[in-house]
């Protein structure tokens, strides 16, 4: 088990590497001198500047030495304004908690859509219960989160007003309005994943249903729910689990133009800013945190499919 | 709409265009929704309390340090809240002393003295004085563009702790005008100016609300300046402004009531507003006066603008009606000039060409015939979806007349520093917010660092040097009746129409324009695009 | 017309009657047929017996031939929506458990009548530590407390002789031997005491050392319980000293049923005479043995008119292919039942049909 843990923190290491080198090559891909491209209308002093802090006339691989190293440190650069601009750290460790919260809420969102409906539907296989939800999955599949977010922002927010329509609420201030100010987001990001994790745990769960050991729960006099539940469950989600860690890439991506769309303040947003703005240092930073994230997130995964799973466990 | 990109020029460089309508006419006001903003019906008397949020289309990301910040009309609203003016204009259009007891002039208009208005406090407790004054003039004297609209100043010096004198190069009679600089020109505490780190962001005035933080891209939230210098103002307790950059979601966060009043320049929205205003469910105030003008600017330092045989084909080819209807569904007004028709230089027959496909095709196969039978054209537009789409119809247009357009699209800091460098043939453009148009000098003048079009026309250089030294008020009305048809002549540029602004609110937001300016000086002028913030306040 | 006394009893516990004094199990002309894309199969076809408290009958009988079918349909454990006109009664304590819904058969399944199966790799829940997946039915039936039901498991854990099962109730299924996994389930199938247990093929998958303990256990807890046992094996060997009775399935049908010793003493089925003249097979698994006929049971959804066991019977006439026998007592034992026409200690049907035909051609 240690080894194991062990061998996977030395892949995560490499992976790590690849994915902050490739952010940090982001500067050099803007075409001509990205210290012109950065601040084109700024004054040649504030240039130079840029370039000292990036060190930009060192060689590639120490530059990136670094600002790795500066980037693990928690120093992300600065934004590159017409006077002075604040550390991107200070931007990001406001942007980092709103991002994370939304991505756990639309994945906890879409789980929670997603596993009832998923159960229903395989116990219901075949029945008209079924066809309807498999026919609201590839319904909702079909239409891009972005759009979902513009019907939901106009008939939940707009006509009805049960949700805001834009805006950030912290926990701390007020929990109902927090949840209330982040369900039409997570939910825009949820419902597409929730019809995946559905159907993914329906075809799992059908086949889980026909072992042996749900017939002894039966055999046993054991309620159904709680065989659907508590056997049937844990043994037909790993593919789902796996797939739900895969998928908080697809959650990052639509989670930047959701956070454009209700002026959530995370890191797309940022990233969304920082583009507008041609805060590439910005742009740099987030990309590496988001890529960061992703790696580690998809690291978790790993483990918890090793927790969930004992034979994968006590196999190593 | 094609607003985040267009705006952005308000927001760098915009910023010198203007000063403020300088002739009279009525209050260019109009009200949908049967409610009047201003308090004058149905509105019943102020109250005090409450705070609101308020949906601005950009966040003024490079701060608020004045002299430099080059504000879009997003920035400014923020501006002035926190800032006061030493001008503002009156309902009659003149410039009037707000914050200044009085801005007189020397009989040659080679002079002006300011008098302070007494007692005044900064948000710091500092007194506003003669010295912060000249620190003030002297700051926008070096403001990165605002420098050039301040060229003409040669002296200020301190007279007295309430006095500062200003000295000219050349008489300036719009002087007072340019003290407004539609708000941009707030008087900043010395504390903020002299603290150039952070001068962007440690927003001192002497304004109706104090700044309590600024989140940038998030919110900015200022709080009622209790020692306000006007008695019995502002009325809110707090107003927190939000950047809510797409346009259809800053109308949705009004009509969901996230946002209590928001500020908006999209036709397809200011459509959407009129509706729902005339439902009952939301008050617009719209207000035409000054509008800023969208047209193609034309580089005539270059092939193929610098042949006016080529302005004159792309001028006769465009199709503005067309491109009004696809573009803002017909909202705007087509616009022949660069002064709307509040403005002094507006002229009803500014001699601009109709619409004319044939004619078009004559100049161009004549271009063609002295260009080796080529006529080429590169358009540059900003990355913005409807910009691009307006610049494909265009190439469209002309390609009936035989003109081959390319689009470039590049971002708007490349837009603008290509403008400034002279690297572009022709962009889409929205400036000249209505004014003095002695302000537009260093836009069109042959001497001017920054006549982006890059033309020496002796007709519109005599305009400007007569315009801006004639201390005869009547005749000097009438000195620019001819810029509009010299710019014409020229064949400078594509008028499109008028940018439109709207600010839209709840049923219970009112006093969007203002309470009556202080020691009896009636209503306050305004302007398209900004209105003040110390009148607003909600009933309960 | 009742008495409130019974009704009351009935309320506490509506399914075992402990003052009821008819058999345990009484099943009688149960079918089972399901419905496939193929036709209809027959998988359990008018099967009655029954089985009194305490007992063990056998049951035995090719792969194919129903043991398992009947053993599921006894718990209502075929799949609902393919049966096809379920008939027959299944009287436990003399309730008819046939038209119970899943709701009330729950009260019975684990706690009157409890199931175990033949892999104990499969019909253990490989992601369940092995104590929960006791403490569910204690939890369930008994209203337990976590830690009641825990040491009881591990006090099950013990009875079924797993050493140290304070350390085993927290390990997985995977990390126990077949036989121990085998034990589990007993454990677990015991838990609610039960008055009775089918055991389907209960070692079938394990090793032959293993086989013999894993049924000595089950003969030491049900003498310990008093438990009925309906013990399923296809291995005539294994039921052979264990059951009290035995009944031979062939094709959904009770081909011969009796006391065991009379079975093996005056076998009258030639098919149960096949099953008993079965050798070990040395390439196969050690335990399957190879039938002394050749041939396969017959396709379930069209079975041969007449004897179903006609196609593969040494004895076989003209009639066993078109009539088929009754279930019928046999003339020196009425617990013994068989259907044949020409059963094992007399003539084959050819020498029987022989015998008939020449008096009659000599007539003609
Ligand atoms: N759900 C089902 N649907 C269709 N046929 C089935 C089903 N279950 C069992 N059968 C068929 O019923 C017959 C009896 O099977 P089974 O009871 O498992 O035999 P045994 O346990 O004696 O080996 C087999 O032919 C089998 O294919
Ligand atoms: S009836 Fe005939 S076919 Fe059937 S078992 Fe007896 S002899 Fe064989
Ligand atoms: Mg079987």
């Amino acid at each position: 088990m240690g080894a194991l843990i062990g061998k996977k923190v030395v892949q995560l290491a490499a992976v790590l590497l690849v994915v902050t080198f490739f952010s940090f090559l982001l500067i050099h891909l803007l075409p001509g001198d990205p210290a012109a491209t950065i601040i084109p209308l700024g004054t040649d002093a504030q240039r130079t500047q840029l370039r000292k802090d990036v060190g930009l006339d060192k060689p590639l691989v120490s530059q990136y030495t670094r600002w790795l190293g500066k980037f693990v440190r928690g120093d992300f650069g600065r934004y590159y304004r017409q006077f002075g601009g604040e550390p991107v750290r200070k931007r990001l460790s406001q942007a980092l908690p709103v991002s994370l919260q939304l991505l756990v809420y639309a994945e906890v969102l879409a789980l929670v859509i997603a596993i009832p409906l998923g159960i229903l539907a395989a116990y219901r296989a075949g029945t008209w219960v079924d066809r309807f939800l498999s026919t609201g999955a590839f319904a909702s599949l079909a239409i891009p989160d972005f759009v979902l977010a513009l019907v939901l922002i106009f008939y939940l927010g707009v006509k009805l007003k049960w949700f805001p329509v834009l805006g950030y609420v912290h926990f701390g201030q007020s929990p109902t309005e927090h949840f209330k100010s982040m369900f039409l987001p997570a939910f825009s990001l949820a419902l597409a994943q929730a019809a995946v994790y559905m159907r993914l745990l329906r075809s799992d769960m059908i086949a889980t249903l026909q072992e042996d050991y749900i017939l002894m729960a039966r055999s046993q006099g054991l309620p159904t729910w709680r065989i659907l539940l508590r056997h049937a469950l844990r043994p037909s989600s790993f593919s789902l689990l796996t797939v739900a860690g895969i998928s908080v890439g697809t959650l990052i991506g639509g989670a930047i133009v959701i956070e454009a769309i209700f002026t959530l303040p995370g890191v797309g947003l940022t990233i969304f800013q920082a583009i507008s703005e041609r805060q590439y240092i910005a742009v740099q930073a987030c990309v590496a945190v988001i890529g960061c994230g992703y790696v580690v997130v998809n690291f978790v995964v790993d483990l918890l499919y090793t927790a969930l799973d004992p034979r994968v466990r006590h196999a190593a | 709409m094609s607003r985040s990109a267009r705006s952005s020029f308000a927001a760098i460089v915009v910023g010198l265009a203007l000063v403020a309508a300088a002739c009279g006419g009525g209050s260019g006001s109009s009200s949908a929704g049967g409610t009047s903003p201003n308090g004058s019906k149905g509105e019943g008397p102020p109250q005090s309390g409450g705070s609101i949020t308020y949906g601005l289309g950009a966040e003024s990301s490079n701060g608020f340090c004045l002299s430099g910040a080059n504000l879009s009309p997003e920035g400014i609203q923020v501006a002035e809240s926190i800032y006061d003016t030493l001008t503002v204009p009156n309902e009659k259009g003149d410039y009037v002393p707000y914050l200044a007891k009085s801005v007189a002039p020397s009989s040659d208009y080679k002079e002006w003295v300011i008098t302070l208005r007494p007692g005044v406090l900064f948000h710091d407790g500092t007194p506003f004085d003669a010295a912060a004054v000249k620190l003030n003039l002297d700051a926008y004297r070096h403001g990165l563009l605002i420098q050039f609209a301040f060229a003409n100043i040669a002296d200020t010096t301190v007279v007295d702790p309430m006095t500062v004198k200003v000295t000219m190069k050349v008489p300036w009679v719009a002087f007072p005008a340019y003290l407004y600089f539609t708000g941009r020109i707030g008087m900043m505490a010395p504390a903020q100016i002299n603290d150039k780190a952070n001068c962007a962001t440690k927003m001192i005035g002497t304004g109706p609300f104090t700044l309590k933080d600024w989140v940038v891209n998030d919110h900015l939230t200022v709080l009622k300046n209790q020692k306000y210098w006007r008695p019995g103002l502002p009325y809110l307790d707090q107003i927190t402004f939000r950047p809510v950059v797409d346009p259809s979601q800053r109308t949705n966060g009004l009509k969901g009531g996230q946002l209590n009043i928001i500020h908006t320049d999209s036709a397809l929205q200011i459509k959407d507003l009129r509706d729902a205003a005339a439902h009952g469910q939301l008050t617009i105030f719209e207000n035409q006066k000054g509008a800023e003008v969208s047209y193609n600017m034309m580089n005539v330092s270059h092939a193929p603008f610098d042949d006016i045989t080529a302005r004159q084909a792309v001028i006769l080819a465009t199709d503005r009606v067309e491109l009004n209807n696809i573009v803002n569904g017909g909202v705007n007004t087509i616009a022949d000039q660069p002064f709307a028709p509040d403005v002094v230089g507006y002229v009803p027959d500014p001699g601009y060409p109709k619409f004319d496909l044939a004619a078009a095709k004559v100049k161009a196969d004549a271009y063609k015939a002295k260009h080796g039978g080529q006529f080429n054209v590169e358009v540059e537009t900003t990355i913005d979806p409807e910009n691009a789409r307006e610049a494909q119809l265009l190439k469209s247009q002309w390609a009936k007349a035989g003109i081959n357009a390319t689009i470039k699209q590049v971002d708007e800091a490349t837009l603008i520093s290509d403008a400034i460098g002279g690297g572009y043939q022709m962009n889409l453009w929205r400036n000249h917010q209505g004014s003095d148009p002695d302000t537009q000098w260093v836009w069109w003048h042959g001497g001017s660092a920054i006549n982006f079009q890059r033309f020496k026309d002796p007709a519109v250089d005599q305009i400007f040097d007569i315009g801006r030294s004639d201390i005869d008020p009547a005749k000097r009305k009438t000195d620019y009746d001819g810029l509009s048809k010299a710019l014409n002549a020229g064949a400078y540029d594509i008028w499109k129409w008028y940018a439109l602004w709207a600010i839209a609110s709840q049923t219970n937001v009112h006093g969007i324009t203002g309470p009556d300016l202080p020691d009896g000086g009636g209503k306050q002028g305004l302007l398209a695009s900004v209105h003040p913030m110390v009148g607003l306040w909600v009933s309960k | 017309m009742r008495n409130d006394a019974a009704a009351v009893g009935e309320l506490l516990d509506p399914v075992g009657r402990s003052d009821f004094d008819g058999p345990l199990l009484d099943v009688r002309d149960l079918t089972t047929h399901f419905q496939t894309p193929r036709g209809i199969v027959r998988a359990v076809d008018g099967v009655s017996f029954t089985l009194e408290a305490g007992r063990t009958l056998g049951i035995v009988g090719e792969s194919g031939s129903g043991k398992t079918v009947l053993s599921r349909s006894i718990l209502g454990l075929s799949p609902r929506r393919q049966l096809v006109d379920p008939q027959g009664q299944i009287l436990f304590e003399g309730r008819d458990l046939r038209p119970m819904d899943e709701h009330e058969l729950r009260e019975v399944r684990g706690r009157q009548i409890s199931m175990i199966f033949q892999d104990p790799m499969t019909a253990l829940n490989p992601v369940m530590k092995v104590g929960r997946q006791i403490m569910e039915s204690l939890r369930v039936h008994f209203d337990m407390s976590k830690a009641d039901a825990r040491e009881r498991a591990i006090d099950l854990l013990g009875q079924v002789g797993i050493p140290s099962p304070g350390v085993r109730v927290d390990e997985y299924p995977h990390q126990l031997s077949g036989g121990m996994r085998q034990r589990v389930m007993i454990a677990i199938a015991l838990s609610c005491e039960p008055k009775l247990l089918i055991a389907d093929e209960p070692t079938t998958a394990l090793d032959v050392t293993v086989q013999a303990q894993i049924l000595d256990l089950l003969g030491r807890l049900q003498s310990e319980r008093n438990m009925a046992v309906v013990l399923i094996s296809h291995d005539l060997e294994v039921v052979g000293g264990r059951a009290d009775d035995i009944a031979v399935m062939y094709a959904g049908r009770i081909v011969e049923m009796g006391p065991a010793a009379e079975l093996f003493k005056a076998t009258r089925m030639p098919y149960t005479d096949a099953l008993l003249r079965s050798v070990p097979n040395i390439e196969d698994p050690p335990h399957t043995r190879l039938l002394a006929i050749g041939g396969r049971p017959p396709d379930l959804v069209s079975p041969p008119p007449g004897c179903r066991f006609n196609p593969r019977c040494p004895r076989a006439g003209f009639r066993c292919g078109v009539q088929e026998p009754p279930l019928a007592p046999d003339d020196d034992n009425v617990h013994h039942i068989y259907r044949c026409w020409y059963p094992v200690g007399g003539p084959t049907g050819p020498e029987a049909e022989a015998a008939e035909a020449r008096p009659r051609r000599v007539e003609h």
